[in-house]
């Protein structure tokens, strides 16, 4: 059997760091150790996200189709097992455990100020062992269906599925990650398992433990409890998107007071992925247009269009990507107008170096904060091993970053032909 | 980081409820090594101090302890209205302009109710110094900034400005509104209210919209002198800071207000005398049942530790029974969760079901209730209660933001203590305690809103 590589990465701002490790079984391990912090948080993910509903697996020779919302129904089931279930077994050592899908992955996480080793081992057990049986995927069906009519009534939730489901025209982001009720009916065990032993193989995983803790006590339970996988890589395989979107406007009525917005532009690239570069200029540009400090966030606070619920956010994944504005407002399609207005008036103008290093500051120290809650350590060190990105690395990207690149990306984002406006507001009565 | 919350989908139905928690009382301390000192700075005025090493935060609050009465709209304003301006930035885009500057510093206005008393806290967050590029002090400039925003507003002939009275009234009853929005607080706030009707804490915390609505700069103005003036004010300052600073600037704003405590007493009613029921519907899809209970309190720290156990074994945590009973094996909530506020000796049970259940729900709910009662618990569901409010009490010592947090929310009574005296005090809870616990229990109010929205599929 091979042996366990362990590197240290080290961040001299920090001054603090952590280990990656290559574990023999396959698993790519982190573990980010904090001694004066009470409490540990520990996070098991695989690279399995809501879009993931057409794939190729290296040892096949045809794509599978999955129904929409499978990865999420995964996740719930996972939690079951034959004799006592995952909430159960953490009740009596104490940790408070959870679990998320998102667009591009499913984790599994707890956190726990004592006990770390049982509960450690627990999380690594029921992640990898799998039960569920044709009666208990019926059951879930229903409680499922159940959450998806409660996202049906968040008018948040809403706003930005219809949003996507406007701007795409076949990429999977734009379904609700829980799926429809339609499309979870069609779900059986013999599929929860197929999809199981493809994404849950441990050179598609990613674990990382940060806090309370050492390497020694990570891996001693990692050394024990994970074997090695038969090596299986996935391939995602999505429909062709095209760069146009379907309409540029939706609504849809909810019981509301003040209506909800979601406003964005689609983007198109060539590589599926936006570099680190890419993502944080992004979010500068964003703080610049429309951030607390922009003069349109003055504008439209004083002439009464938005509240502090506006905020700005660059959504992107795996073959996705958009800039979003978002909100409440009497009047969305104005807001709308007038981030327009503002993005076309900064690009003739262009970003100043005043501006640029104003909020590069604001960046940077929002980078070092963040490196302060451990959840976020633990999922972030993850989501970067997913996107082949090293933790750290943000602080060299903030550092190095120009204003030529950032004015570059400013000039060539924001087509107005692919922007979007998405409202859910009270049903007018006639 | 590539990791972004708002689009998480959490597993499990209580997720929301149970850690969205603003329970004063549900954190608590580890093992970083921090000191907690308090001192009487003037009448009413206390000063706090949480030092500790290696935290790469700090943060200065200032919260203004009011009796919740008539007022409450326009004290709940001035928090908005400070933030937004003052004599030396004018506008917001200044202000968060300094806070950019400031490394991204965050300011952080809140408004609550615990017992009966409004508190309206604001605060400064910021990296340590030890991150600036040149070596400044980040965290003196923070403190130096809110103290500016809270005591040297922006006055237009000798009130605040018109314009920004209008505007953050509109926020005030936008922020009502979207309460009203969402369903969850909607119930909650309703069966509040009702539960409530012929006590003051039956107020909300932002006041109504109409008495928003009659708010202008003059009685805004003199609402903000009656908060200098009458309110129990705390400081505190967490991370590495230059208290003696703090300090010294603190006392040059505050010796030119001449102080006048007025404090207020929480009333406690231990028995309901009977249930009130009352039901709404909206065309909503989920259904949301809600109730509120008496718990026999004669005070916050009436057998609170025996109180607080019972209350997780019965709907606090996943192992609980309305999780594990009502929820996971009937099959009768989306989510189901019971939560004690302590500062009110009362306790709510939040729900969301299929409207036709109702009568199921409620039976189901109130069964667990009575089976507490008969001792049908284990010894491993004690532990593990026990166990789960040990973690969470624990781990507030991570950060100078929730250790703040900690100690602030116990400002009203100015007893501060620490999270292992309430963890000490839950290890010595026995089976005894928690039946006594729930026998005290009463049922006081239900409240149901209906939904009557089709529950199917809604895309077209």
């Amino acid at each position: 059997m091979s042996e366990n590589k362990i590197k240290y990465i080290e961040n001299n701002v920090l001054e603090e760091g952590y280990y990656s490790i290559e574990h023999k079984s396959g698993l790519q391990i982190f573990v980010y150790p904090k001694d004066d912090y009470a409490s540990t948080y520990a996070v098991f993910g695989t690279k399995y996200g809501s879009i993931d509903t057409r794939f190729k697996r290296s040892d096949r020779e045809n794509f599978t189709e999955i129904p929409a919302g499978t990865a999420h129904f995964l996740e719930h089931k996972l939690f079951e097992s034959e004799e006592l279930d995952a909430f159960q077994r953490y009740a009596k050592t104490g940790a408070s455990a959870n679990a998320y899908t998102s667009f591009d992955r499913t984790c599994y996480l707890f956190t726990c100020t004592g006990n770390f080793k049982e509960n450690f081992e627990i999380l690594l057990d029921f992640v990898r062992h799998p039960y569920f049986t044709e009666e208990t995927v019926k059951k879930e069906q229903g409680i499922i269906g159940q959450e998806i009519d409660m996202y049906k009534d968040s008018p948040e939730w809403e706003c930005l599925f219809n949003l996507l489901d406007a701007m795409y025209v076949n990429h999977p982001v734009k379904i609700d990650i829980a799926g429809t009720k339609q499309s979870i009916s069609e779900i059986t065990a013999e599929m929860l398992f197929a999809c199981y032993d493809t994404f849950y193989n441990l050179s598609n995983m990613a674990l990382a433990v940060s806090g309370n803790t050492t390497v020694e006590e990570v891996l001693g339970v990692a050394d024990r409890l994970l074997t090695k996988d038969e090596e299986v890589t996935v391939e995602r395989a999505f429909l062709d998107e095209p760069a146009e979107i379907v309409k540029d406007y939706v609504e849809e009525n909810l019981p509301v007071a003040t209506p909800v917005f979601a406003f964005g532009y689609k983007e198109s690239h060539d590589a599926p992925e936006r570099t680190l570069q890419e993502e944080i200029a992004m979010s500068l540009i964003l703080d610049i247009v429309a951030g607390q400090m922009s003069p349109l966030y003055k504008e439209l606070l004083d002439d009464g269009l938005v509240n502090n619920t506006f905020s700005t956010e660059y959504f992107h994944g795996y073959n996705y990507a958009a800039p979003l504005f978002s909100g409440e407002s009497v009047n969305p399609r104005e807001v709308a107008a007038r981030i327009k207005k503002a993005i076309g008036a900064l690009k003739d103008s262009l970003i100043t170096t005043e501006q640029f290093e104003t909020v590069r500051k604001k960046q940077y120290g929002k980078t070092v904060r963040a490196f302060s809650d451990v959840d976020t350590l633990a999922n972030g060190l993850v989501v970067s091993h997913f996107v082949n990105e090293e933790l750290f690395s943000e602080f060299e990207v903030i550092k190095d970053l120009d204003l030529d690149f950032v004015n570059n990306l400013l000039v060539r984002s924001f087509n107005e032909n692919t922007a979007v406006l998405s409202v859910v507001c009270q049903k007018q009565d006639n | 980081m590539k990791f972004n919350k708002k689009l998480w989908k959490p597993l499990r139905r209580y997720g929301n409820i149970l850690f969205i928690d603003n329970n004063t009382e549900n954190i608590g301390c580890g093992k970083m090594k921090y000191n907690f000192n308090s001192e009487i700075h003037s009448q009413g005025v206390e000063l706090c101090n949480i030092t500790a090493q290696g935290f790469k935060s700090a943060c200065v609050t200032i919260s203004f302890v009011l009796p919740l009465d008539e007022n409450a709209a326009h004290y709940a304003l001035v928090p908005g209205m400070l933030t937004r301006s003052s004599e030396k930035y004018p506008d917001v885009t200044c202000i968060e302009r300094k806070l950019a500057l400031l490394y991204g510093a965050e300011l952080v206005a809140d408004i609550t109710k615990t017992g009966e008393n409004q508190i309206l806290k604001l605060g400064v967050s910021c990296i340590d110094d030890r991150f600036a590029f040149d070596g400044e002090s980040i965290t003196a400039e923070c403190s130096e900034l809110l103290f500016e925003l809270v005591f040297r507003p922006l006055l237009v002939n000798g009130v605040f400005a018109q314009k920004d009275v209008e505007s953050e009234k509109r926020l005030l009853c936008e922020r009502l509104a979207a309460e009203i929005s969402d369903k969850r607080v909607y119930a909650k706030n309703r069966c509040e209210e009702i539960m409530f009707s012929d006590e003051t804490y039956g107020i909300h915390r932002l006041g109504t919209q109409k008495d928003i609505e009659t708010i202008t700069p003059e009685s805004l103005y003199e609402a903000y002198k009656k908060i200098l003036s009458s309110a129990k004010i705390c400081v505190c300052v967490s991370g590495k800071t230059d208290y003696q600073a703090v300090k010294n600037t603190l006392a040059k704003y505050l010796g030119c207000i001449e102080r006048d405590l007025v404090m207020s007493e929480t009333l406690f009613v231990e028995r309901a005398e009977d249930v009130t029921y009352k039901k709404e519907c909206e065309p909503v899809k989920q259904g949301k049942l809600v109730m509120g209970f008496r718990m026999g309190m004669r005070d916050a720290d009436d057998n609170y530790a025996a109180r607080r156990v019972m209350v997780d074994i019965f709907g606090g945590s996943p192992h609980s029974k309305l999780f594990t009973v009502v929820r996971e094996k009937m099959s009768l909530c989306y989510y189901c969760s019971a939560r004690l506020i302590r500062a009110k000796g009362v306790m709510f049970v939040q729900s969301g079901i299929e409207s036709y259940n109702e009568e199921k729900a409620t039976e189901a709910i109130l069964q667990q209730l009575e089976d507490i009662k008969k001792g049908n618990f284990t010894d491993s569901d004690i532990e593990a209660s026990v166990k789960a409010l040990e973690d969470s009490f624990k781990s507030v010592s991570d950060s100078p933001e929730t250790l703040d947090s900690w100690f602030m929310s116990q400002c009203v009574s100015g007893e501060y203590k620490y999270p292992e005296d309430f963890i000490d005090e839950f290890k010595k809870v026995t089976r005894a305690d928690i039946i006594r616990a729930a026998e005290d229990v009463t049922l006081d109010t239900i409240f149901m809103l209906e939904g009557t929205a089709e529950g199917g599929e809604t895309d077209e």
